[in-house]
């Protein structure tokens, strides 16, 4: 018996697994348990003290969190579903028997979402700088008259919505138009024959038959922004007056700059329950018809 | 048969007890790629590792291979890195007390924080550092809880750079600018005569009016800080008020241009758009690298006072901390004494790398008493000499950084939204008292 060999057809599936599920267990498992676990404590002097659900408590009693969980709204509620309509608008169009050259649109279209992103986070703010910006520019000389981008509010958080929607959308595009092409062409030919518009295809036809991909690209992008943190981190660094920061910004101010790490597992906590929530809510959403 | 099951599965348990004893084993090995183990090799060199950022890592690649002429047996192993990397990875190994190097570069408003959370982190110097000798606000900034965390290095005390050209044209005379005042009333005549290479006309001074910087140099001037002795938030004092109300006219007054992040700063230099420039003694390294093409057009004077201010201002630099749980701890000590305390030493960084000492007798040394070319062969440092010996010693606390946060938003609040000075700085006092009680 004790000379049986371990590896025989019973565990060789075990050990094939044993890697993923010890690496997954170190790095994922562990520190969502860790980082739960320590939203309970506060660094004192160096050590961690036991604080209770005080963390929770200061949360919600903080300003400058509840501006950024609204600023995160806003950027939800506002950003997603302009750039999924317009994901969906472009790849219907670049789907068009009549288009040419459909392969450089899509390559495009594409590319900003391979881009550096404190490249094109740079190349924003030069775009929609107040003086001298092309935007502005531009603005200006259809007669309308300068936004100053970085310096206002309202203006701020579009600046930075107007920058990931730029990015991403040629994401979602590329992800819906893989939804449009596995539409049987036949459906297509017997609306033609039927005499229907091109928005009775896309109404009738086109959207019900991708909206699972819709969905996926609307769930993916809300989880996207609601942990979004690069572009107002470098075009707005989350002012003026808090205006633009995000939650996954302020988590990153309260852990690495003000060395608050239990502060910030609760943050963290919090926004992985606001995230699931809202999963949740979009899959029974999708589950019903 | 049942028992040789029982048997199987209890080897399986071990097995797979010991696959994973294995993994684990590997996979912390691999975590453990970024601390260095300790090295003793068998000559009984004694290894010091450092952890520092480009112009700071090259001034101690110098010292180290100076010190290294009358201490051979002293190896040095410097790993470049930048503030934000040295931070993340101080925050992690403070916190587990593993893999930090022996050297540490912190920059100066950064390290009470780590002081704060970690007292025992790093090695007490105070009976290395002689208090005397270097400036009195940098022996402040490593002070804390009756222990030295760090070696004062690099200061900031600050300056008013100008465009001598601007001024000329303008018919301003720098003479004539001795308060925040008069700035603003030159300003208006710059503005109005001088224009940029673009075209533009030129603004007098840059201001980001997200950030708390103009006020923060003004309160400064003031002697006052955000926090009083015991870390209580003093922001709704007379005299941070007077900062604030001050900060609101100089910007209303138009003279100011709007930067947003340390890109669009530096631009400012590039562009030639201000004829004025409130910095630190840093700055001279931004500008001539930004501005090769405004040689001998830039000159250095006092900051603009302001009523009932006799303090000066400083603004960044670095210190040098130790690892409280290094191998070497007489060995790490007297380096970074003889890095930080020789004359030569402490002017040549200036002089290569723009690293301002706050050792006081390096001041001595004949490059600060030269001129320099760039800025029209005049003797600049005699300002900043002075003005570093002027800067209060306003207590610092480890909540500076959100303060220093929340009060930007303060700032944007009354610059940008026109909010009223008086009720903002009660309602941010509110803020700060909650926050840090």
């Amino acid at each position: 018996m004790s000379k049986k060999s371990f590896v025989n057809r019973r565990t060789i599936p075990y050990i094939m697994i044993a890697p993923v599920v010890v690496i997954f267990l170190i790095f994922m498992v562990y520190p969502i348990l860790r980082s739960l676990y320590l939203s309970f404590f506060e660094l004192v002097s160096g050590s961690y003290e036991f604080v209770g659900i005080k963390n929770y408590q200061n949360l919600f009693k903080d300003e400058t969190y509840w501006k950024s969980l609204l600023n995160t709204c806003i950027y939800l509620i506002v950003q997603v579903p302009v750039m999924i309509g317009g994901a969906l608008l472009i790849a219907v169009a670049v789907e068009q028997k009549f288009m040419r050259g459909k392969a450089f649109f899509r390559t495009t279209i594409f590319l900003p979402s391979v881009t550096a992103l404190v490249a094109y986070a740079l190349v924003f703010k030069v775009l929609l700088n107040g003086d001298h910006g092309l935007i502005n520019y531009v603005i200006e000389m259809v007669g309308g008259k300068g936004i100053n981008w970085f310096y206002e509010e309202w203006p701020a958080r579009f600046a930075v919505i107007i920058s990931i929607t730029w990015r991403w959308l040629g994401y979602n595009m590329i992800i819906l138009l893989a939804g449009i092409q596995s539409i049987p062409g036949e459906l297509m030919e017997a609306a033609d024959i039927d005499g229907a518009t091109f928005w009775d295809k896309l109404f009738y036809i086109t959207i019900p038959m991708v909206k699972p991909i819709i969905m996926f690209c609307t769930i993916t992008s809300t989880i996207g922004t609601l942990q979004l943190f690069d572009e107002p981190f470098i075009l707005t660094e989350g002012g003026p007056n808090n205006a633009t920061i995000t939650m996954g910004q302020y988590l990153y101010n309260n852990g690495f700059r003000y060395l608050k790490f239990g502060y910030a597992s609760a943050i963290g906590y919090v926004m992985t329950v606001i995230i699931g929530l809202l999963s949740i809510v979009q899959f029974k959403a999708t589950k019903e018809d | 048969m049942k028992e040789e099951k029982i048997m199987m599965r209890r080897n399986m348990k071990r097995m797979m007890a010991a696959a994973l004893v294995g993994v684990m084993t590997a996979s912390l090995a691999l975590t453990g790629c970024g601390g260095k183990d300790k090295k003793k090799s068998d000559s009984g060199e004694k290894v010091i590792t450092v952890w520092s950022w480009d112009v700071a890592l090259m001034q101690l690649q110098e010292a180290a291979e100076e010190y290294q002429k009358d201490h051979p047996d002293v190896k040095f192993e410097f790993e470049e890195m930048g503030t934000d990397q040295i931070y993340k990875k101080l925050s992690t190994s403070l916190a587990t007390g593993n893999g930090i190097a022996d050297i540490i570069s912190v920059e100066g408003e950064i390290l009470v924080g780590y002081a704060d959370k970690f007292p025992e982190g790093f090695l007490d110097v105070s009976d290395v550092v002689e208090t005397d000798d270097f400036l009195p606000s940098k022996i402040a900034e490593v002070s804390y809880k009756d222990k030295i965390h760090a070696f004062p290095w690099d200061a900031g005390p600050e300056g008013l750079f100008y465009r001598t050209d601007y001024f000329e044209q303008a018919e301003v005379s720098p003479e004539d600018i001795k308060t925040w005042d008069d700035l603003v009333e030159a300003g208006k005549k710059i503005e109005a005569v001088c224009k940029t290479p673009a075209g533009d006309p030129v603004k007098m001074i840059p201001v980001d009016p997200k950030k708390s910087t103009l006020y923060a140099l003004i309160r400064s001037q003031l002697g006052i800080g955000v926090f009083d002795e015991e870390g209580n938030p003093i922001v709704d004092d007379e005299r941070s008020i007077q900062a604030m109300e001050k900060t609101k006219e100089i910007y209303d007054s138009g003279v100011a241009l709007n930067y947003n992040g340390w890109d669009e700063y530096e631009q400012t230099v590039v562009n030639e758009s201000v004829a004025c420039i409130p910095e630190a003694v840093w700055m001279i390294g931004t500008i001539k690298d930004k501005g090769p093409q405004t040689e001998g057009k830039w000159g250095v004077m006092d900051l603009p006072a302001v009523e009932g201010g006799e303090y000066s201002c400083s603004n960044g630099g670095s210190d040098v901390a130790i690892n409280a749980k290094t191998d070497y701890p007489d060995e790490v000590k007297d380096f970074v004494k003889f890095a930080m305390t020789d004359e030569a030493l402490q002017a040549s960084g200036f002089e290569k790398y723009g690293l301002y000492p706050s050792y006081i007798p390096s001041y001595e040394n004949e490059l600060f008493k030269k001129g320099d070319p760039f800025f029209g062969e005049e003797n600049i440092y005699d300002i900043f000499i002075e003005n570093g010996k002027k800067v209060a010693e306003i207590p610092i606390s480890p909540n500076g950084q959100e303060a220093s946060d929340s009060i930007g938003a303060a700032v944007s609040k009354i610059l940008l939204n026109g909010e009223e000075v008086k009720s903002v700085m009660k309602d941010l006092q509110k803020e700060l008292e909650a926050k840090f009680k």
